[in-house]
């Protein structure tokens, strides 16, 4: 037990200073990609657990980013940002423990339904109480006065650009345009290279990634994961062995939500701002769609998810280059769908699987 | 109390639509155990198919007519090429799958007619008649709503309960095993519900398009919609679809009039919450009976 | 005439049936006994059409099954009674019955129904009502009828006496003999019960892990002392 434990604190550790090195060496644009991936797989280590491991198929993580965005942006107006991350996730664990307690009662497509429900209600809350959540305007999350950072002035970007994948096809940019990048550099001190802002949100964002990674780590490989999988594989056997099923339904939530939430906060910094507009369904969307084509129930799956949720509307985006924007900025939406669509019909454990399957044929 | 009748009576044609809309997802669920959550992303493409003869055409029931058969089309080849090859034992599947699809839908409508909402003029006047000395909130367009769907509702009801085909379709829905050795074609029942389903979500797309505008995500909040209102009904029954469709129409619009349109999401999720919590099978649900 | 011939049928890689061979002539019961696993039903259900077969071949008055489908097999006239109560519990019985032969003429159908409530009147009083208010005993009619519907000339009964009081199985079983000879049909009957399937059988075989380890008349069978020692335990 104890050296499952160490080796997992092991790889987390290691993963944290590789990352560390290479978010050094990089230039600030990559650094902010590598902060989106942190940013993403920790929200899909918890969709691992939620819909791979304990078969419940949610899309109300997109809405509980929110929370934890939300709770983030209004707390670091009074405290730091360790506080503020703590509160986000103790929102999520309050938002996920309801839901759980709703949704964990329920069969497959009324699970969907609701969870459907919730991510399509959850953002309009915002424009509910605009003098506190700032309505369509949204919240500012001013960018840390740190002595490592020394950034003078914040960069903020122009929301439509930041509406990275899924959060808005329709809008102009599918991805940040690289020169509004340029331009913060050009307002701020230092030079590229050097440790900047996106430097410091990309550590901030791995950081996180590597603590949520090692938690999940050991859920999923100790006695929990093998109890959400027999509740998922058979709840009544599961039972008459002493597992219950709702709870464990209801855990696996919790845990989802927790690390939904903290994403959110992550994402918040990312962002240097949160509105209704970033946590659409479009957002859960992005989150199935990377756990699905990385491989449900594998937690590196979940890495490989969050992988090409940042990078493949690039690679796919120069695809549609001749082709005017109406054309080109839905291509790789059209991938996602027909992906998702072609791996659950022929590989329903998604890319790890299919690796699996090879190095097995491989080894015959 | 004038005002509440107003808003009531306005929201009658929005519950129609959004009944048609969930009874296209009872259709799937009946015929093949799935919700198909890509159903307004099929709608939403149908419509545009139809706007766009239209305004080549300028005739609505031709416009109209041509949506269904390419509801009914696009049904079918969401069964045959995407829900069919997917796993039986892969319940999380089959649901991902249709958001996929609902996702390509909507990335190749974009593709095609842009992102920007299109008008789609209504075919007779959609402004209040004018009747008893006052205005009501209902035009001549709603009560074309109400006739289409009363039409629709009553054919297909009556085809459900009256004709072999009706049983047949009920058998291959209920228990395909023994459907299949009594002789039913299980596998053309189960083509022929998405088309059907897919011919009523689309005559939905078309009625609606007017009072909204259209654009590839602007089914995204009916989707919700409908699919409260079908779970409220049990998904398996087609009067509760109906019935609580209208009754949903009737909830938001209340809701739109006496608060802010913005609300309906929040008192949608807040319904579909309190109705799961009290009997997560709906309410017209047959399902205890099933594993006889 | 059903001609079964070196039928085998594995699940991945458990063979389930392997070589077997088998005829049902018409205006007769034959009987399929074994014990619980042998593979009974796996037979019934790879004749019917529901499991593919690895290989071999069933012949039905005269031709090849071979990727005839399920329903086009009951549309010829091969039906199957399944193991369990087989009913549609959301439908009146009056609808599991019409079931049975949708696609046959109204008029034949009502001539049909009217048939199977002679049969079982306890049925007839109560077709308006759910198959759910059924007794154990009055689905097994109820499935029979149902099959009786498609106007068959090859029956496979599986287990109609599951479940069911002694009194009854004699019942059915008889009624079964009585079908084959009044109608003229092939039955393959699948039993537990060997002692009673056997009387009303005329010929039989005895599976054992998916092997035929007897082929013969029914007399033969029932007077096989090592046979039911080693393979019917009694
Ligand atoms: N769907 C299936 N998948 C895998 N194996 C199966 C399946 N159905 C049956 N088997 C196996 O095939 C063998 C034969 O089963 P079958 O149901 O034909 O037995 P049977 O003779 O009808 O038994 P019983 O008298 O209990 O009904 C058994 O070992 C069983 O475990
Ligand atoms: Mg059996």
């Amino acid at each position: 037990m104890r050296s499952r434990l160490s080796s997992h604190a092991f790889i987390c550790i290691g993963a944290w200073l590789v990352l560390m090195l290479v978010n050094n060496a990089i230039e600030p644009l990559m650094s902010y990609y590598l902060a989106l991936v942190a940013m993403y797989a920790t929200a899909m280590f918890g969709m691992v657990i939620l819909v791979g491991l304990s078969g419940q198929v949610s899309l109300g993580n997109g809405a509980i980013m929110a929370v934890g965005a939300y709770v983030f942006a209004l707390s670091y107006q009074h405290w730091n940002a360790v506080i503020s991350m703590v509160l986000a996730g103790m929102a999520g664990v309050v938002f996920g423990l309801l839901l759980g307690i709703v949704g964990a009662r329920l069969r497959g497509p009324y699970l969907a339904g609701l969870t459907l429900a919730f991510a399509v209600g959850i953002p309009a809350i915002a424009n509910r109480f605009p003098s506190i959540l700032g309505g369509e305007d949204g919240l500012k999350v001013p960018a840390p006065n740190t002595s490592i950072a020394e950034v003078i002035q914040a960069p903020t970007y122009d929301e439509s650009s930041l509406d990275q994948f899924l959060t808005d096809p329709s809008s102009a940019g599918v991805a940040p345009d690289p020169t509004s990048t340029v331009q913060t550099f050009d307002t701020s001190p230092l030079d590229p290279g050097s440790f900047a802002l996106e430097h410091w949100q990309a550590s901030v964002a791995i950081a996180v990634a590597c603590i949520v990674g090692f938690v999940a780590l050991n859920l999923v490989r100790g006695r929990q994961g093998l109890a959400w999988r027999a509740v998922r594989d058979d709840p009544v056997a599961a039972s008459v062995v002493g597992i219950s099923p709702a709870t464990t339904k209801v855990t696996a939530f919790v845990v989802s939500s927790l690390f939904a939430a903290l994403a959110g906060g992550v994402f918040a910094q990312i962002l240097s701002f949160v509105g209704p507009g970033a946590f659409g369904l479009k957002l859960s969307l992005a989150l199935l769609v990377g756990v699905v084509l990385g491989g449900r129930t594998s937690l590196v799956g979940a890495l490989i998810g969050a992988v090409i949720v940042v990078w493949l509307p690039e690679l796919v985006g120069s695809l549609g280059n001749g082709w005017n924007d109406q054309v080109s900025n839905n291509v790789p939406n059209l991938v996602y769908g027909l992906l998702v669509v072609a791996v659950v019909v022929f590989a329903p454990s998604g890319i790890t699987g299919l690796v699996t399957q090879l190095r097995s044929f491989r080894q015959r | 109390m004038n005002q509440f009748l107003d808003f009531s009576l306005g929201g009658i044609a929005n519950g129609a639509v959004i009944a048609l809309m969930a009874l296209a997802l009872v259709l799937v669920w009946r015929s093949s155990r799935v919700v198909n959550f890509a159903q307004v992303g099929q709608a939403m493409f149908t419509t545009f198919i139809s706007l766009w003869i239209y305004e080549v055409s300028g005739s609505w029931l031709l416009a109209l007519l041509i949506a269904i058969c390419a509801g009914a089309i696009l049904g079918l080849v969401v069964h045959l090429l995407v829900m069919k090859p997917v796993r039986r034992a892969d319940a999380s599947g089959a649901i991902i799958a249709t958001f996929g699809v609902l996702i390509a839908l909507q990335a190749a409508a974009g593709m095609i007619w842009g992102g920007d909402p299109k008008a789609f003029v209504p075919p007779v006047a959609n402004s209040g008649l004018e009747f008893a000395g006052r205005i009501w909130p209902v035009s001549w367009y709603d009560l074309l709503i109400f006739a289409v769907t009363s039409v629709l509702v009553l054919a297909l009801s009556y085809v459900f309960t009256r004709t072999s085909f009706g049983l047949a379709m009920r058998a291959s829905a209920l228990n395909p095993e023994v459907a299949r050795i009594s002789g039913v074609r299980v596998s053309r029942m189960l083509i022929l519900g998405w088309a059907m389903a897919g011919s009523v979500g689309a005559i939905a797309g078309v009625l609606i398009a007017p009072s909204a505008t259209l654009s590839p995500n602007s089914f995204d909040l009916l989707l919700v919609f409908a699919f409260t209102a079908a779970v409220i009904g049990g998904l398996d029954s087609l009067v509760g679809a109906v019935a609580f469709g209208v009754g949903t129409g009737l909830v938001l619009s209340l809701v739109t009039g006496y608060s802010d349109a913005s609300n309906a999401p929040i008192v949608s999720l807040v319904l579909l919450v309190v109705i799961l919590l009290m009997k997560p099978d709906g309410f017209f649900s047959q399902s205890k009976s099933r594993v006889v | 005439m059903l001609h079964i011939h070196n039928l085998t049928v594995s699940y991945g890689q458990v063979v389930a049936l392997s070589e077997v061979s088998l005829e049902a002539p018409r205006g007769c019961v034959t009987a399929v006994i074994g014990a619980n696993g042998a593979g009974k039903s796996t037979l019934m259900r790879a004749v019917a059409g529901l499991i593919i077969p690895k290989s071999g071949q069933v012949t039905f008055d005269g031709s090849d099954l071979v990727g005839v489908a399920t329903d086009e097999r009951v549309r010829r006239g091969l039906v199957l009674v399944p193991e369990g109560r087989s009913t549609i519990a959301e439908f009146t019985i009056e609808e599991n019955l019409r079931l049975g032969g949708l696609w046959r003429s109204r008029f034949h159908q009502r001539e049909s129904i009217a048939g199977v409530f002679d049969l079982f009147p306890a049925l007839a009083k109560r077709h308006k009502m759910l198959a759910s208010t059924l007794s154990g005993g009055e689905r097994q009619q109820l499935a029979i009828g149902r099959a009786l519907m498609a106007e068959p000339t090859c029956l496979l009964l599986d287990e109609p006496s599951l479940g069911l009081a002694p009194l009854i199985v004699q019942q059915i079983l008889e009624l079964a003999q009585q079908l084959a000879i009044e109608k003229n049909l092939a039955i393959l009957l699948v039993e537990q019960n060997a002692v009673t399937a056997l009387r009303v059988a005329r010929t039989g075989i005895v599976l054992n892990l998916g092997e035929v380890v007897l082929h013969g008349p029914a007399q033969q069978i029932a007077a096989n002392k090592d046979l039911r020692h080693a393979y019917l335990g009694y």
